[in-house]
């Protein structure tokens, strides 16, 4: 049995991945590590090449690594507690000449554990073509037998590598609703991996930036932000708050940005008072998280 | 959802998870009619076609039943040496290649890989195909039963079906022989499948080595010294079988015995092991 006090689903510790050898050699993971809790919906970011998909495949026991180490459920990854885990890696691989039914009642049939195929179609929203050919599917209905396929042996955690890829905006909103309802009220952990900030921020309460193979930023969500954030004032003298603040203040908009943590800002208005200078507006602005990841990714 | 653990209870069985792979590899093969068609059944429907087109003619051009004093179990066990013909081979390869090809076609691997062991998903799919190659054989056999009762039952004068039991034993040394054969030729398509992830490249090798052994075995006639390749192998064994002279030894057989079982040890490490070591990504 997994311990109990087993606080992360996944741990991934110094991992290091290089494709080719010699001058050719590409590395993909830069000594990786990262935790992710249970219960908790992380998001993984990155620019193209960033090594996303590649630690995807190795927590799937697709690739393997060259150093560090991997653990689900506080295991080393094996046959069982890889089952534990549901995975939707890359485009969904799926059999053209099997139905979305057949593909459910064979997946299943490696858990004991597994749900009913008609609860798992209704549930991904594609019941009424249980008995077609998958084939015949359109991507995002193909998208939807993916994650079907992920959630059939009821996982304890789930891997999706863009999962809201193919889906019309209305797909978009169900799956969303569908990731907050596995965490929240089955207590899944999901951890995926998109493009798509907006949604990242919408529906992970954790996220991971990563860069050429590190993680260069981690974290709650709420906090990246509010950690990101500027305070930006309307002032009759703002060159002198300028002058005064130095490299943490910059003029925009029309009055100025001051980058300074929150805690600090009762005092800097305190300071501005004190110094005679007029306040017409001032707030706190935060950033969307395009902003977090462009300021981490770019050079 | 509960907390899960790791045991027993989560988990079905390794006997009962080996079925479902089977199961599902069965089902996928089902679903491919083409594939299980030209690759396992072809050859003995083609076979069976053949012998009764033979007879047929032979029929209409004597008019006059063929002489089928032969041995019917005899016969049938005769005609198992199909599985060392280079066109049975060929279309016998291409459905084991695809068996395992479809994996890198579809790149379904990610589907099956993080469920399964690989090396259970290795042997789910060598069963299959042995299992094919064993209802393949089995139809031959039937077909060519049912082809010399015919031909007998349809003869103007008495019926020369002979049915001698002691060719039973042949009958079953002989379907070994055929498919101890054929798993070498599962072993080394797989492998090459699992190698090259290229359904041709896994075809062609078979294939060569199938026509090389013909050409060869037509040039050198019977030979007593071992060539150390599959179809040589098959075919000492065949010798020991059916030849009844005092040249053809124990030892000889033994001989072709451990050919075939070498190729197949062979091909079964690299498949196996390549499979299990493969890194899987499609870029």
């Amino acid at each position: 049995m997994a311990p109990d006090h087993i606080v992360d689903a996944i741990t991934i510790s110094g991992v290091e991945k290089k494709f080719g050898r010699g001058r050719q050699a590409v590395i993909a993971l830069d000594g990786l590590s990262l935790r992710i809790p249970r219960g908790k919906i992380f998001g993984l970011l990155g620019p193209n090449g960033a090594g996303k998909s590649t630690l995807l495949r190795i927590i799937a026991g697709l690739v393997r690594q060259d150093k560090g180490s991997v653990e689900l459920f506080g295991r080393p990854p094996d046959q069982a507690s890889r089952r534990r885990v549901g995975m939707l890696i890359e485009a969904p691989a799926i059999y053209p000449f099997l139905t979305a039914r057949e593909h459910l009642r064979m997946l299943g049939s490696y858990s004991e554990r597994r749900l009913h195929v008609d609860a798992v179609l209704r549930r991904v929203g594609i019941f009424a073509a249980a008995d077609k050919k998958a084939g015949e599917f359109s991507l995002g209905m193909k998208q939807r037998l993916g994650i079907a396929c992920t959630l059939i042996s009821r996982p304890d955690a789930i891997i999706l590598d863009e999962p809201t890829n193919g889906l019309d905006p209305d797909g978009i909103l169900q799956m969303r609703a569908l990731l907050r309802e596995l965490a929240e009220q089955d207590g899944t952990t999901v951890l995926f991996s998109s493009h798509l900030l907006d949604e990242v921020e919408r529906v992970c309460d954790h996220i991971a930036i990563l860069r050429q193979g590190r993680v260069v930023v981690e974290g709650d969500v709420a906090h990246l932000l509010d950690r990101e954030g500027r305070f930006w004032l309307d002032v009759d003298r703002p060159a002198e708050i300028v002058d005064r603040l130095g490299a943490i203040a910059e003029l925009s908009d029309g009055g100025l940005y001051v980058r300074l943590e929150r805690k600090h800002i009762p005092d800097l208005l305190k300071s501005i008072v004190s110094a005679d200078i007029k306040v017409y507006e001032a707030k706190w602005v935060k950033p969307d998280l395009e902003k977090v990841f462009l300021s981490q990714t770019r050079n | 959802m509960g907390e899960a653990g790791l045991g027993k209870g989560v988990l079905v069985p390794d006997e009962e998870l080996m079925t479902g792979l089977v199961r599902f590899e069965l089902l996928k093969l089902a679903r491919q009619p083409a594939l299980l068609f030209w690759g396992f059944f072809f050859v003995p429907l083609a076979a069976t076609m053949f012998k009764l087109f033979l007879i047929l003619f032979i029929f209409i051009r004597s008019l006059q039943s063929p002489a089928t004093g032969s041995d019917l179990i005899l016969a049938a066990a005769k005609s198992l040496g199909i599985s060392g013909n280079w066109l049975a081979q060929l279309l016998f390869a291409i459905g084991i290649a695809g068996v395992f090809h479809l994996e890198y076609r579809l790149a379904t691997w990610r589907l099956v890989v993080p469920r399964a062991s690989r090396v259970s998903i290795w042997l789910a799919k060598f069963l299959v195909c042995l299992f094919c190659i064993f209802i393949s054989l089995s139809v031959l056999v039937l077909g060519d039963f049912s082809v010399d009762i015919v031909a007998a039952f349809t003869s103007p004068g008495s019926s020369s079906l002979q049915i001698h039991p002691d060719s039973v034993q042949i009958l079953i040394i002989s379907s070994a022989i055929a498919t101890m054969e054929l798993t070498v030729l599962i072993a080394l398509v797989s492998a090459m499948a699992i190698l090259t992830r290229s359904l041709i490249a896994a075809v062609l090798p078979a294939f060569m080595l199938a026509i090389v052994s013909s050409i060869m075995q037509v040039y050198l006639g019977a030979t007593t010294s071992p060539i150390p390749l599959p179809a040589f192998g098959a075919e000492m064994l065949r010798t020991w079988l059916f030849d009844q002279s005092n040249d053809v030894t124990d030892a000889y057989a033994w001989s072709g015995l451990a050919i075939l079982t070498l190729w197949l040890l062979v091909g079964m490490a690299i498949g196996s092991i390549s499979f299990a070591r493969q890194q899987l990504y499609s870029e």
